[in-house]
């Protein structure tokens, strides 16, 4: 069958690394069908470039035959997926009902002060991206807040105080 | 004899068990005593008569929805195992623990399941910030692998399986059954109509169940001890344990296993340590962000699905929110209304465009210009929202803390509006 | 047929179909906006809500979407009941929570069906008084106009795009956000696109080239007719005003375009408008143009007696007036316009087309085909609404399995989910590839002279009697 797509152009798809066709690869000997991977495809890109931007979105549409627009459909589904810029660590702070009982309203306005930025910004100096998530499935331990990979619990304005700068000497 | 099937393996302080000291403990005893004989139908009926229920939210017996994916004559053809890992509903965190301490009593879970309903592959549908989860449950994949458990011909039964966990990027309508489905697809994930059910067409148009992470760790044990052992687990009707869990402001927030039909007294003072420090206990949510609130008059209630459908909520995931006395109850129901509203998928218009709304109101009335017609509007969003109006259970899992806290809190609904800001700030 | 009982009057249904279509065929108001006649239901407005009773004892009864229900035998049903009444208004309500009330500057007003249902369901007072949702709008190309602010995401347009096997159009982000588009700024590339104008219930997706020189359904002046654009001859209905052919929209047929016409037949209109047509008998007088009148005519055709005079006339001109030119300079004088392959092509297709034996299918028989091949015909490029309905034909294969496994075939989206790749043998040999190649199940891309080759083999296999090619007739050699 000629499943070609008569579509778009894909003139300003930038040129996946081998690392990211690997990976890209990897997945899609796991699923039945190639639009099973536009998702991990996505989160792939995402992981070694920091963000999706449209030359990204074109490239994986090109190589896994997924028309561009629905793939577009897909990556603004999501809550994780970035077509924007973000800074080099991204925080994920909980505002869910349990972290909000806790107190993670002041936790918030603490970020906000600290780093001058709110939901939604990147910092000037792009280090940090502040960004709410639904509840972390850590309730007991509330407020939570990931940055990066990382998972911070039992969140004061001390240990905010003490993360970010972790974070800032690390880059 | 285990008390504590589902957690005796945890301790949060050390890395999980792997496959030689999990086997150690019992680990695997249940394939074991299937390859000694027991066929599909076989495990079908244990797991029925065991009265297992659904861990995920909807409590349905498992034994009855394996039951529903058509009789394979011997050919099954391709069928697909899903194990629901989404975890996404606010205040609930009891997944988590099982798969970050015990990887491998899910694997054993899934390949239970997986055998029975023939199905040779499994997905793993993992929330995506998960990261601790995923790496464990991969390691004890690959260790599942070389002991022979997963792959071709597991322990010399004829049956193949493969697991893969599959991570995804945080929607909570993810975690309902069917657009967890269209997500794993790749697509976006808009529930699905039922019928048909996913039992019959479900993953890429084939027989499918999907299982809740807690539901499937409760196989192992009922394969490897019986019925008899797992019915006398529980206290009540219900049987089995469960995870229990409490958040908000108690002296000792967590999780823990309990027999259900446990008081919830109990849980709270024994386990929680009651209250915090000049705190009293205002209302609570007993099975997480959808279920509807439930007062300290209750607490003598068991904790088993029907005991608590009596006085008017849900079991659902057993993770209990406390709210207090000093904490607003309009603000507590604004924030989740303030989550379900952008975690609606979009694709009905009750749930798309009215909780929207309702959130809207919920925003005036912490600011103090809330109304009495805002409030007759949430009123009607209780009714407008609720179950067959919409196409999914997000919507009507909404209305259940709103429609019990506009019942419960109507006093502090109206100080709002006539002393124009909140009352707790 | 089956019996089903709306508001206490008993009504005979066909139990194939749904609740909806069935009492909308009744004549029976209920209001809808994501079911569609051609594409089936979806269940996601909430807008057809009804009370459904398990039996005559039932006194409580259950809300159901009626778009979403069999109108399975013994069915028991009121449109009219209080609860159903108040859910379909509040849909209603809550879909016009973010619409910007611009009925008159729209261009959809006056045969709005959001206009229409908002009147039917009886919301008609606006109690929203919280921040409404914006969107941005894009440019879809020179035909169709986008005014995202309008959409009350009922997901037709998206749904009709996929019918018609569009891929750049879908529906991006979530709950009230969700916006209908392309991923960026760009001519729809559907050949069907012009059909959103149609589908979308509201003003999201206007008519571009009409809306430039607007006029109001009813100050149009319109009358059935024939689309010209090809041989197809779906039905349509155009609209004019001072003059100027304004617009052209679809006018159903069941047989023929049904919904749906192409872009050609719905934008390719203007050159009926262009200033240097000839719209009378004229006369060249070296460089000066005269229009004659009817007696001129007659003295200037007699001017002409006993000269060698032909007439050149048309394939596009109508019959009448092909007639009347080779009347007036005689057959032998008389070329058609048509090389004489292609007339004599005509000619056979015509002599077939009257032979009861050769049975030339409508289009909605051919959306039925279990199997189809297509010989040598870019059908998007020459008869775009039969490549239409070729993109319907493959999809019998998934209606077939799931009706094996009762699934309502109106049951749009699980028809799909059950079949994903599954399609009914559609067979192209052509000399490139076509649009038509992404749902065929083979094609077969090579000279004219090998597809007429396999042509006759197949004419061989099906007549039973192996003719060989070389004895066959061919028109293009
Ligand atoms: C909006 C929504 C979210 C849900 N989220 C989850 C979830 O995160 N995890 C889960 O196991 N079940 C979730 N469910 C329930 C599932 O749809 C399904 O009932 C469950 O996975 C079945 O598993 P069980 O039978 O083992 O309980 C959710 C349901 C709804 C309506
Ligand atoms: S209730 Fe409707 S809009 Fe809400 S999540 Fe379910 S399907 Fe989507
Ligand atoms: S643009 Fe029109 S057809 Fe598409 S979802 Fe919106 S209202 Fe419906
Ligand atoms: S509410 Fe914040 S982790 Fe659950
Ligand atoms: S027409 Fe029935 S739900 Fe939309």
């Amino acid at each position: 069958m000629n499943n070609n797509i008569i579509a778009t152009t894909s003139a300003r798809a930038r040129i996946l690394t081998d690392e990211e066709i690997a990976e890209i690869d990897h997945e899609i000997d796991l699923y039945p069908d190639k639009q099973a991977v536009g998702l991990e495809a996505l989160k792939i890109v995402q992981k070694h470039q920091g963000w999706v931007s449209d030359e990204s979105m074109l490239a994986i549409s090109k190589y896994l035959g997924i028309p561009i627009s629905d793939l577009e459909g897909v990556a603004t589904f999501f809550n994780l997926v970035y077509r924007q810029p973000v800074g080099r660590n991204v925080i994920l702070f909980c505002n869910s009902v349990s972290c909000w009982i806790m107190g993670c309203k002041s936790m918030r306005a603490h970020i906000n002060d600290k780093l001058g930025v709110d939901f939604g910004e990147t910092t000037d100096d792009k280090e940090f991206t502040f960004l709410p998530v639904p509840c972390l499935g850590d309730c007991d331990k509330a407020p939570v807040m990931m940055v990066g990979d990382d998972l911070h619990r039992n969140l004061s304005k001390e240990s905010i105080n003490k993360i970010i700068s972790e974070y800032k000497t690390r880059s | 004899m285990v008390n504590k099937p589902l957690t005796k393996n945890i301790d949060m302080s050390r890395p999980p068990l792997d496959m030689a000291a999990y086997e150690k403990n019992d680990g695997y005893q249940s394939l074991k005593t299937i390859s000694g004989g027991l066929s599909p139908a076989d495990v079908l009926q244990i797991v029925k008569d065991s009265g297992l229920k659904g861990r995920g939210g909807a409590g349905f017996p498992t034994g009855l929805k394996w039951s529903f994916v058509p009789k394979s004559n011997g050919s099954p053809g391709q069928r697909y195992f899903v194990v629901n890992a989404d975890e996404m509903e606010p205040g609930t965190f009891k997944d988590r623990l099982l798969m970050e301490g015990d990887p491998h009593l899910l694997l054993e879970g899934i390949i239970i399941g997986a055998y029975t309903i023939e199905a040779s592959v499994a997905y793993i549908f993992l929330r995506g910030e998960y990261k601790v989860s995923e790496e464990r449950l991969k390691k004890a994949i690959s260790e599942a692998y070389e002991k022979g458990y997963l792959g071709k011909d597991i322990q010399g039964t004829g049956f193949d399986l493969d697991i893969i966990v599959h991570t995804s990027a945080g929607r909570y309508i993810c975690g309902e059954e069917t657009a967890l489905l269209n997500a794993l697809e790749g697509k976006r994930a808009n529930p699905r109509a039922k019928p048909p059910f996913p039992q019959v067409s479900g993953l890429w148009g084939k027989p499918t169940i999907v299982n809740n992470v807690e539901t499937l760790c409760n196989l192992p044990g009922i394969i490897a001890y019986g019925v008899d052992w797992y019915q006398g687990l529980s206290l009540g009707k219900d049987h089995g344990t469960k995870l229990f869990g409490i958040s908000g402001k108690i002296k000792k927030p967590g999780c823990w296993e309990l027999p259900l039909g446990t008081s919830i007294r109990e849980l709270l003072e024994e386990y929680g340590g009651g209250m915090q420090e000049g705190l009293e206990l205002r209302a609570f949510l007993p099975g997480g962000g959808s279920t509807d609130f439930m007062l300290p008059e209750h607490l003598d209630v068991k904790l088993d699905y029907d005991e608590i459908a009596k006085v008017g909520s849900r079991l659902a995931t057993g993770t209990m929110i406390l709210l207090d006395n000093k904490t607003c109850p309009v603000g507590m129901i604004g924030n989740l209304m303030k989550f379900f509203a952008h975690e609606s998928c979009g694709f009905c218009t009750p749930c798309r465009d009215g909780l929207p709304w309702v959130d809207e109101i919920f925003n005036e009335f912490e600011s103090g210009r809330g109304t009495e017609k805002d409030l007759k509007i949430l009123h009607e969003h209780v009714d407008y929202l609720g179950p067959g109006k919409t196409f999914c259970a997000l919507a009507p899992g909404a209305t259940a803390p709103l429609g019990s806290g506009l019942k419960y809190f109507a006093e502090d609904f109206e100080r709002h509006i006539k002393e124009k800001r909140c009352p707790y700030d | 047929m089956a019996k089903i009982i709306v508001d206490g009057i008993e009504y005979e249904v066909n139990p194939e179909n749904n609740l909806l279509q069935e009492s909308l065929s009744l004549g029976l108001d209920l209001p809808y906006f994501c079911w569609h006649p051609c594409m089936g239901s979806v269940g996601a407005c909430r807008q057809c809500a009804v009370k459904q009773y398990r039996d005559a004892d039932d006194k409580d009864g259950t809300l159901v979407m009626a778009c979403m229900t069999s109108a399975s035998d013994g069915a028991i049903i009121s449109i009219e009941d209080e609860e159903a009444r108040g859910m379909r208004e509040k849909v209603i309500e809550s879909l016009m929570i973010s619409h910007p009330h611009d009925c008159p500057v729209c261009e959809e007003g006056g045969e709005c069906h959001l206009q229409d249902m908002t009147l039917m369901s009886g919301h008609n007072y606006r109690r929203y008084d919280k921040k409404k949702v914006t969107h941005r709008n894009q440019y879809l190309g020179p035909f169709i106009n986008h005014e995202m602010n309008r959409c009350i995401t009922c997901y037709r347009c998206v749904r009709f795009y996929d019918y018609a096997g569009g891929k750049d159009l879908a529906a991006q982000a979530s709950h009230h956000h969700t916006y209908f588009g392309r991923h960026q700024d760009g001519v729809l590339e559907s050949e069907f696109s012009g059909n959103l104008v149609e589908v979308c219930p509201t003003g999201v997706f206007t008519d571009k080239a009409f809306s430039a020189q607007y006029a109001r359904k009813w100050d149009l002046q319109t009358a059935p007719s024939v689309c010209v654009g090809c041989s197809v001859g779906c039905n349509i209905t155009p609209g004019e005003r001072y003059g100027t052919l304004r617009r052209i929209v679809n006018r159903y047929n069941s047989e023929i375009n049904g919904y749906f016409i192409c872009d050609r037949g719905r934008f390719g209109f203007d050159y009926v408008n262009g200033e240097d047509r000839v719209e009378a008998p004229s006369i060249k007088k070296g460089l000066q143009v005269e229009v004659l009148s009817g007696q001129d005519l007659e003295s200037a055709i007699k001017g002409y007696a006993g000269q060698e005079v032909i007439g050149i006339g048309s394939p596009r001109a109508t019959n009448e007036a092909n007639y009347a030119l080779c009347s007036f300079v005689g057959k032998e004088n008389f070329y058609s316009g048509m090389a004489d392959n292609e007339s004599e092509a005509s000619r056979l297709i015509l002599e077939l087309s009257r032979d009861k034996a050769f049975h030339s299918p409508s289009i909605k028989e051919i959306e039925r085909a279990d199997a189809v091949i297509v010989l040598g015909e870019d059908l998007t490029n020459t008869a775009a609404r039969i490549a239409l309905a070729l993109r319907q034909s493959v999809r019998n294969k998934a209606k077939e399995l799931a009706e094996s496994i009762n699934i309502p075939v109106w049951q749009d989206a699980a028809v799909k989910e059950l079949a994903q790749h599954e399609r009914s043998p559609l067979i192209l040999l052509s000399n490139y590839a076509t649009r038509l190649d992404d749902v065929a199940s083979d094609s077969i891309i090579d000279s004219s002279e090998v597809l007429s080759q396999i042509g006759y083999a197949i004419a061989g296999e099906i007549s039973g009697s192996r003719v060989s090619c070389a004895l066959m007739k061919n028109p293009y050699r």
